[in-house]
């Protein structure tokens, strides 16, 4: 038989294929998905390299949880919602550690809420970012992420994590709305500075997003 | 939604995700194009997906998807060992109704 052209194939028929055994096909579910699921975790866990180390883990729980995924389901919810499971332990291990902490210390390994002016702009911005992010509730920043750096849509947002999808446009609403309050409370003139420097910069690059017109 | 009524943050997702009905759709963007409010609310929403996404940029790692492909393919290999020792270990480890 020969070779199927992946590239042509739909994620549902990639997954039969993967089903029957054959490497190519997880090859080119990696292809398709490893960028985006590793930009999710990095957003969501803030370390490239600890992002790394999820996504491997993501791809082999859903190697062994094949069976699992039913005809017809679509792949990449599916595959977020087993990302999730790696990364909501991993932000209650982050969040107790920081509560458990007696060491005063410990505050130097948070993102700082002030901005020094003796650093980059681009660096004092991430860490604002990392901070907008930290302020978010774990539910909100979720779904955020899973929208804007894992390129879902509301509908796949709520199959990943298992809500309607009614609620998941509100869930992901709410988390654009909050991460805006919170992104300019957190430093005031300079973040809207910032802020201001990407008005105009060309339409966001999610899968089906549009620009305002 | 009414003509009178902002939009909620829900509908400005579902608008920008192309998931409304035709009619719905429509509607808010009759809504957008008379509300300055909305429009810039709208904004909003749009700048903080690309601030978030020129932030962690859409990388792709060929090594890093290799050696997760090993991985599954170890892993494939060990579950194919497993199941080949399966039936002899069934045959020897069954436990007895007594057994606890």
């Amino acid at each position: 038989m020969a070779l199927p052209s992946f590239p042509t194939l739909s994620d549902d028929e990639i997954v039969a294929v993967a089903r029957a055994g054959r490497d190519e096909a997880w090859a080119e579910l990696l292809r398709r998905h490893h960028p985006p699921l590793l930009r999710y975790l990095t957003g969501a866990v803030g370390d490239p390299e600890e992002a790394a180390q999820l996504a491997q883990e993501t791809y082999l729980d859903a190697f062994r949880a094949l069976e699992c995924l039913a005809p017809g389901q679509p792949f990449a919810p599916w595959l977020y919602r087993i990302a999730r499971n790696n990364v909501l332990p991993y932000w209650r291990r982050r969040a107790r550690l920081q509560f458990t902490s007696l060491d005063p210390t410990a505050e130097r390994y948070r993102a700082p809420l002030g901005i020094p002016d003796d650093i980059p702009d681009w660096a004092a911005e991430r860490d604002v970012l990392r901070q907008v992010l930290g302020e978010l509730s774990p539910l909100l920043r979720e779904a955020l992420l899973l929208h804007a750096l894992a390129g879902l849509s509301a509908p796949e947002v709520a199959a990943a994590v298992g809500i309607a999808p009614k609620a998941a446009e509100q869930r992901i609403g709410r988390a654009k709305a909050r991460f805006r309050a919170q992104y300019e409370a957190l430093s005031g003139g300079k973040a809207a500075e910032l802020w201001n420097r990407h008005v105009g910069h060309p339409a966001s690059d999610r899968r089906g997003a549009g620009g305002v017109g | 939604m009414s003509a009178t009524q902002h939009l909620t943050d829900g509908e400005l997702v579902a608008w920008d995700d192309r998931s409304l009905d035709e009619g719905l759709g429509r509607r808010v963007e009759d809504h957008l194009a008379a509300c300055p409010a909305c429009r810039e609310h709208l904004a909003d929403f749009l700048e903080v997906e690309r601030l978030l996404q020129e932030r962690y940029p859409l990388v792709d790692d060929p090594a890093a998807r290799e050696r997760i492909l090993e991985r599954l393919q170890a892993e494939r290999l060990r579950s194919r060992q497993t199941q080949a020792a399966e039936p002899t270990k069934g045959k020897t480890s069954k436990r007895s109704p007594q057994s606890r």
